[in-house]
């Protein structure tokens, strides 16, 4: 617990800024709704021009004069490449960071197992994680309560739950892999998340390509999916969460027996 | 049951060297310095010592358990008062924070101790880790490393930064944990410290202890410093060559009126048998001094040689469990 809550007290700032950014971004998208919705036809036929961008995104797919539409596609985005880059940030930084500010050596000779260490730091990882999504859905309900819109509670939990899950993978590979490396892995993490974006985006330009999509995290983030099913991808979920498990064993397996430096 | 215990330890980083064998015991109760150049291996050896790196061979036994078992390796540190060389800093923490989670990782309550630590060592735990100073630094790192009551504290250049006054205070307090029973390790670049504070001291050269022993047997060694003036010339006698080390000549030279007759100032460390220099010398000395030399210029003169010890510590010799660390069967003193 006492190492639970130092990462907590470590950490608890960055992810406020990184709620409050991604929160109030998507409230400040959503409050340009009101004005969007009357003019549902002309944004329409503007997506429908321009083809592969509007592929690339699911905007062909989605309805933007409706709520759940306009959120899928534009808080969708945000929270999506920025709990992305969060969740890989954070995850990356956790367990590296000991080594590149030479604190491995303190906290690796406190009566604390490595065992302990890799995993109690992942539950940090997690409750950051829930406590950023937590944050984010709040400002959300709270800015469509303050536009006196009607509340489209399951979808929007759909899609910020699988988004959720989605930075849950990036943590999970990021953090296995960071526990590899013995400088820095941020900035690999946070290209690494970059590039699964990227893939999702290639993904969805044609069906030939779809098959990418079970390659990364945000193949199941897809919010034109998730609306005209009204449901979770759970098969493309079940693959992503058992390559997490598989990451986050290689990772403990490896640092369990790994030299300090 | 010896506190340490490692045998023929041996450690590689890719095709660095690590250390290549080091064979170091430390009963309960011991002050030993550990001593060595940048890259000898102390830091190394430490490191396994504590089980945060694996060695490729050898054996290893910390207060009778393997530091290789976590689960062992936990109950050794618990019993272990670690001071790293960098004292850590974690963002936006006072000392007092780093005190308490030291505490709270022990799982234990050190209010006390770290109060009255905090006042000898003149230390001011509200104050950030990050403005502070190396020196306060290693303070705070001294405090979490002793506040617990450890059975076994291992330092790593802790007098590095630190005033004399608080490096008085400090050796003060390890001389009152040693008087209680407990066994410290501490690796140091300054051997007057050392020989000043530690018991037993041990060399450590090219990833091998060269010579182990108390500070007193070490002191007490065959090996003189000669100071000679007169017309002595040493390097005309091979066997007394044999038996001389770091031989200089002093600048002091004077013409008598009968002819030209030189009288040299010569300096060396003397090995052999005083006898057999008087003999040599007799007849040609016009003043001698001989005296004891201390640990730093045995250490110095040591280290200044290359080959003549990994020659000598051949691995096939044979370990002798009485001894206190290092190959030689005398613990290194036949090269003092």
């Amino acid at each position: 617990m006492t190492l639970y809550l130092h990462e907590l007290r470590q950490n608890w700032k960055s992810c406020l800024i990184w709620s409050l950014a991604i929160g109030l971004l998507c409230a400040f998208c959503l409050s340009l709704y009101p004005d969007m919705k009357s003019q549902t036809d002309s944004i329409s036929s503007m997506f429908a021009g321009l083809g592969s961008f509007s592929a690339a995104f699911g905007l062909d797919r989605l309805n933007l004069g409706t709520l759940p539409g306009f959120y899928a596609v534009e808080c969708g985005s945000i929270l999506g490449i920025g709990g992305g880059l969060y969740a890989a940030w954070l995850a990356a930084d956790l367990l590296s960071k000991e080594e590149v500010r030479h604190t491995a050596e303190f906290l690796l000779t406190q009566p604390v197992s490595r065992t302990e260490i890799y995993w109690i730091k992942l539950a940090a990882l997690l409750s950051l994680l829930i406590l950023l999504n937590l944050a984010v859905t709040g400002m959300v309900f709270t800015a469509i309560k303050w536009m006196h819109e009607a509340l489209p509670a399951a979808d929007l939990f759909r899609i910020n739950l699988s988004c959720f899950l989605m930075q849950i993978e990036i943590a999970g590979i990021c953090y296995g892999l960071s526990a590899f490396c013995q400088k820095s892995f941020t900035g690999p993490a946070l290209g690494l998340a970059g590039l699964l974006y990227a893939i999702s985006l290639l993904a969805n330009l044609s069906d030939s390509l779809n098959t990418l999509s079970w390659l990364t995290p945000y193949g199941y983030c897809d919010g034109a999916w998730i609306l005209s099913h009204q449901s979770m991808d759970l098969p493309r979920i079940l693959t992503g969460m058992l390559l997490t498990a598989g990451f986050l064993a290689a990772g403990f397996l490896y640092y369990r027996k790994k030299d300090i430096h | 049951m010896e506190t340490i215990a490692c045998d023929r330890l041996k450690k590689t980083y890719g095709k660095n060297r690590g250390i290549e064998s080091v064979d170091l015991h430390l009963k309960s109760g011991d002050f030993m310095g550990f001593i060595g150049p940048n890259g000898a291996g102390k830091s190394t050896t430490i490191r396994l010592l504590l089980g945060l790196i694996s060695p490729d061979a050898g054996s290893l036994s910390i207060l009778g358990k393997d530091p290789r078992n976590p689960r062992e390796r936990k109950e050794i540190l618990q019993q272990t008062g670690y001071l790293p060389s960098e004292v850590p800093v974690y963002p936006g923490m006072k000392v007092k924070d780093l005190l308490k989670l030291t505490a709270r990782l022990h799982k234990t309550n050190c209010d006390r101790q770290a109060d009255e630590l905090c006042k000898r060592l003149n230390l001011d735990p509200e104050r950030s880790l990050e403005e502070l100073s190396l020196g306060n630094r290693k303070k705070a790192g001294i405090v979490c490393a002793l506040q617990h009551d450890p059975a076994l504290l291992i330092l790593d250049e802790p007098t590095s930064g630190l005033d004399p006054l608080i490096q008085k205070e400090f050796f003060a307090l390890l001389r009152e944990r040693n008087q209680q029973g407990v066994t410290i390790l501490l690796s140091s670049h300054q051997l007057t410290e050392v020989q000043k504070h530690c018991q037993k001291a041990a060399f450590i050269k090219e990833g091998r202890i060269i010579a182990c022993d108390s500070v007193e047997k070490l002191m007490k060694s065959q090996t003189r410093r000669i100071h000679i003036i007169g017309s002595f010339q040493p390097q005309d006698d091979p066997e007394l060559m044999e038996h001389i080390q770091d031989l200089r000549l002093d600048s002091e030279t004077e013409n008598s009126e009968k002819g030209h007759t030189e009288e040299n100032g010569w300096r060396f460390l003397y090995s052999g048998d005083i006898n057999l220099l008087l003999q040599k010398t007799a007849g040609h000395v016009k003043d001698l001094l001989i005296s004891e030399p201390d640990l730093e210029e045995l250490f110095l003169h040591r280290y200044s040689q290359t080959d003549q010890f990994n020659k000598a510590l051949s691995p096939e010799k044979s370990l002798d469990p009485n001894r206190c660390c290092g190959p030689s069967p005398s613990g290194g003193k036949d090269f003092l």
